[in-house]
């Protein structure tokens, strides 16, 4: 079953998106000179230890704040300076619930899933009242696959506090995966509106999440809209210079996207905006640029590659792609297959071993990413040529038709209209010899 | 190609943190009913029905069945007073079969009609016969007293449904709304807003229904039937010293009495009451009405709110899902979640289906306002030891209340009854219930008079249901707060009249007799 946007539905929904963020366009600009709000939360949390050193919380609410600091600004280093603040905390008052909801939030910034979703789990069952622990467990559980488990805890969300907005964030995300455009788009919004003016980054980082959302579907102006909303109210954000260069890729305008890229990869570039910088070049027939940063990606994604947090599903793609190295990424998709089982890791196995030949297997793992019913041009795109593999063509033929309908702007919109008029070409061809 | 990025959910857990619900008084249990006072029960009831002139040992064969809702309603709080929310399933439901699901579930819904006389600002009525016209005209501003459901000074009148919904085999349901034989909608009785507006008693008397099937149904604004010093309970249990001299424990005399010795909060103030008589054969699995010595006598009620629920997916998922409806809140026995269920625990137990309740058992058989107490009481009151398995008749299917042979079933919090035991006549029951001596009484069922307070602390606290505990002072454990501020009809609804706005009277506790020493009795209206 493949879900396809209702046209008329996402027109008016856009005019009441396009409608609450412009609204409130200039409320929360950061400007020069002043803190950003996790900033004021660590000046805070700094002045209520000097005042209460004895007291655990103060210790918790820096946690916190450098936790949201981290996202700002894509500082690993932030998530160390969190976790000392939580040693003291837990040295004054062992295993208490703020402390550990901190650590939880710090797990899942290192990207140690594994372990975040069973300290969430074990706290819930001994506070179930605490709605972020459900938010947590739900994060954790996205993030390795398990689905119903995560549905789970944010119905569990939106049900205590209708209308709360990590619940309504979370449920937005999973409606994404479960190709429900307009409906997560209506919990962004619904989230979005309930935040205070002064909570920048949150703003943007919905914005974004927004736009991405749109952009998966091929809306590129109302993206752009978005993002370029995002960076008013927190200018220079690296999640909306990423997005805005993914909105210039689907232009095919390269040389603009690599111009956002290195602009963002300025400070704390991780493996992946790396990569994505390395493909701008590269498109932008930029071939000297494009070396050097696809050198950097490697040497930072090999040194990452058994580390929580890594770039192995990017590993994979380049092997693939560039690195001409079927093998290696096969044998990266099939380590991080064995760790979780997400709609982007089965894809990424499902494609590496489509290139090692094993288009059996590959077709076993990449239906088990649509049956979680997400709408994405690139696994559409990739269940058709792994069906063509398998000589299945009208599955290969109806899995590329769904891709250039999910997003006829995708960047591989142009691959799939050739792989579909190479099979009519074939599928002609059988006629007249009959 | 393009790759996805990874870490949506990295990037959410770093965001946006939530207040931490708080625990407010005993009406409001739960953090969720705190913030939703319309979905919130106060009190359930399940009795065997009676009449005032009962004799004793006659056979039973009704059921009464009262769910409350909506907190301490003052009655002068115009002019939109409490209607029922027309958004909010009420439901109360019957266990016959000892699993702890629902065999027999009776769904309440209400619809609002408004505004039957817009242009006037306030609901208004009772002067004059015919009403009173704008001067010069012919206008009807002012429509006589409101005697009917048809009188335009209602200007809100509620209509309601009531459906019975009966489990069958693999999980089918049967649904039957119940109706007048005549077909008129039932109507709910508004507040009492005073004498000049309206006969609340012709409203009260008019919207009793008795249907053709023996079933009788009757909604409504009602007096709170429940009754205790709810200022001192919640000051960390701080009854009030009587006559023995030491807080919170009663003299035989003030024991026995039908009087009040501290001050009942409750009074004066209204509650939302849905009632409804059953005969026993529509509630027992063997669809006869069995005697007390049989393990089919005994059935388990609860009652629910529920609201509409969002779901993750624009369609309900029926695997996470019971309905298109979340719970709001539960209730089987009384003061469980106020006083027995861990703060960070009192929403999802309010959500929970009891026949998930065992996750609560560790509350249930260990309850921490023992400890407290005990704390308070500085060691000079012993209570039994945990696990306390003296608590297992509320929370299973056990004796005194269940017959020898019934299956105890999963610990669940549902109201027990045995419905083979017969009506103690009102002139010889006992406020105490089961540990007064009186069969009919709470824990077995509970009735409107059945002090839910004196016999929580007796049983929770005192250990009573274990014979080497019920001694003084463990059987002697009360808050001075013995009856109800207005006297209950003896016949269904049995309810009391909602206080009137115009002239409800809350007794405090710097009233003569309210506070201790300082006179005979607490009045009692």
């Amino acid at each position: 079953m493949f879900l396809v946007t209702n046209g008329e539905e996402m027109k008016a929904f856009n005019l009441v998106v396009a409608s609450l963020f412009t609204a409130s366009v200039t409320c929360g600009q950061t400007l020069p000179g002043t803190r950003t709000p996790a900033e004021q939360k660590i000046a805070w949390a700094e002045a209520s230890i000097k005042a209460h050193a004895d007291h655990s919380q103060p210790y918790n609410d820096l946690a916190v704040a450098y936790i949201a600091r981290a996202r700002e600004t894509a500082d690993p280093g932030y998530y160390d300076r969190a976790e000392d603040a939580l040693r003291t905390s837990f040295g004054l008052i062992p295993e208490n619930l703020e402390g550990e909801k901190a650590q939880i939030m710090v797990l899942q910034g290192r990207g140690e899933f594994s372990r975040a979703f069973d300290l969430a789990r074990t706290f819930n069952k001994k506070t179930p009242d605490d709605l972020l622990l459900y938010g947590f467990i739900a994060d954790a559980a996205v993030e390795l696959g398990e689905y119903p488990e995560a549905e789970n805890a944010v119905q569990w969300m939106l049900d205590m506090r209708p209308g709360n907005v990590p619940g309504l964030l979370r449920g937005a995300a999973l409606r994404r995966l479960y190709g429900d455009i307009p409906g997560a788009l209506q919990f962004f919004s619904q989230a979005y509106q309930q935040m205070a003016p002064t909570q920048t980054e949150e703003l943007a980082w919905t914005l974004t999440q927004m736009a991405d959302a749109q952009l998966s579907v091929g809306h590129v102006d109302d993206a752009e809209a978005l993002l370029r909303s995002a960076l008013q109210k927190f200018p220079a954000y690296y999640l909306a210079q990423e997005s805005l260069a993914r909105v210039q890729m689907a232009r095919r305008h390269y040389s603009e996207a690599a111009q956002l890229l290195q602009q963002r990869n300025q400070s704390f570039p991780t493996a992946a905006s790396r990569y994505a910088l390395a493909r701008a070049f590269e498109h932008a027939g930029q071939a000297g640029e494009a070396e050097t940063a696809y050198r950097e990606f490697e040497a930072t994604a090999h040194g990452q590659r058994d580390s929580a947090m890594n770039a192995n599903r990017e590993l994979v793609a380049y092997d693939l792609d560039r690195g001409h190295n079927p093998a290696e990424a096969l044998q990266i998709a099939r380590g991080e297959i064995a760790k979780r089982h997400d709609i982007r890791t089965l894809d990424a196995y499902a494609w590496a071993l489509h290139a090692n030949g094993q288009d059996r297997e590959a077709q076993k793992q990449v239906s088990k990413a649509i049956a979680v019913g997400v709408r994405d041009a690139l696994i559409f795109y990739h269940a058709g040529v792994i069906a063509e593999g398998q000589n299945d063509l009208s599955s290969a033929a109806h899995f590329l038709k769904v891709s250039l309908e999910t997003n006829p702007e995708a960047e591989t919109a142009t691959a799939a209209r050739a792989a579909l008029d190479r099979l009519t070409a074939a599928s002609a061809e059988v006629r007249s010899s009959k | 190609m393009k790759w996805f990025r990874s870490g949506l959910a990295v990037l959410l857990a770093a965001g946006i943190a939530m207040p931490t619900g708080m625990l407010a008084s005993s009406h409001r249990e739960a953090p969720i009913t705190a913030l939703d006072h319309k979905a919130d029960i106060t009190d359930l009831y399940a009795f065997v029905s009676y009449s005032a002139d009962q004799a004793p040992n006659t056979a039973p064969s009704k059921v009464t069945f009262i769910l409350n809702v909506d907190p301490l309603l003052e009655p002068a709080n115009g002019p939109n007073w409490f209607p029922f929310d027309p958004d909010i399933l009420y439901e109360i439901h019957v266990d016959n079969n000892q699993d702890a699901l629902a065999d027999v579930t009776f769904q309440i819904r209400f619809q609002t009609q408004q505004f039957q006389l817009p242009n006037i600002p306030v609901a208004l009525a009772g002067i004059g016969p015919n009403g009173a016209n704008a001067p010069g005209t012919s206008t009807v501003v002012v429509p006589p007293q409101i005697q009917d459901f048809d009188n335009p000074g209602l200007n809100l009148r509620q209509t309601y449904t009531v459906t019975v919904v009966r489990r069958g085999e693999n999980g089918y349901q049967e649904a039957t709304e119940l109706k007048n034989s005549d077909g008129s909608p039932f109507f709910a009785v508004p507040t009492n807003n005073g004498p000049r507006t309206m006969n609340y008693d012709a409203l009260f008397n008019a919207a009793t229904y008795h249907l053709e099937n023996g079933i009788s149904v009757f909604a409504g604004t009602v007096d709170d039937p429940f009754f205790i010093d709810l200022g001192a309970t919640f000051d960390t249990v701080n009854l009030r010293t009587l006559a023995s001299g030491v807080p919170g424990v009663l003299t035989d005399a003030e024991d026995a009495a039908s009087e009040n010795f501290a001050s009942d909060t409750v009074s004066g103030y209204a509650v939302n009451s849905i009632a409804l008589e059953v005969p026993i054969q529509m509630l027992t699995r063997t669809g006869k009405i069995e005697p007390a010595t049989s393990p089919a006598a005994t059935i388990g009620v609860w009652g629910t709110t529920s609201r509409p629920r969002v779901t993750v997916r624009n369609s309900p998922n029926p695997a996470n899902s019971f309905g298109p409806f979340r719970q709001v809140q539960r209730m089987g026995n009384p003061l469980i979640n106020e006083l027995v269920i861990g703060i960070g625990s009192k929403d999802r137990w309010s959500m929970e289906q009891p026949v998930n309740d065992a996750q609560f058992a560790h509350f249930d058989l260990d309850p921490q306002i023992v400890h407290v107490i005990d704390a308070i009481y500085g060691g000079a009151l012993t209570s039994p030891a945990a696990p306390r398995n003296d608590l297992l008749p509320l929370v299973t299917y056990a004796a005194p209340i269940a017959a020898a042979g019934t299956p105890a079933g999963p610990i669940a919090d549902l109201l027990r009854l045995n419905t083979g035991v017969p009506a103690t006549p009102p002139a010889n029951a006992s406020r105490l219930g089961l540990i007064g001596g009186d069969p009919a009484g709470y824990p077995n069922g509970r009735r409107l008079f059945d002090d839910a307070v004196d016999i929580t602390l007796r049983v929770a606290v005192g250990g009573v249901l274990i014979p080497s505990f019920n001694h003084f002072p463990n059987n002697r454990l009360g808050d001075g707060v013995n009856v109800n501020d207005a006297p209950f009809r003896t016949q269904f609804p049995f309810l009391a009249d909602s206080p009137s706005g115009r002239n409800r009277r809350h007794i405090d506790p710097g009233e003569p007799g309210c506070t201790a020493g300082t006179g005979p009795a607490c009045p009692v209206s």
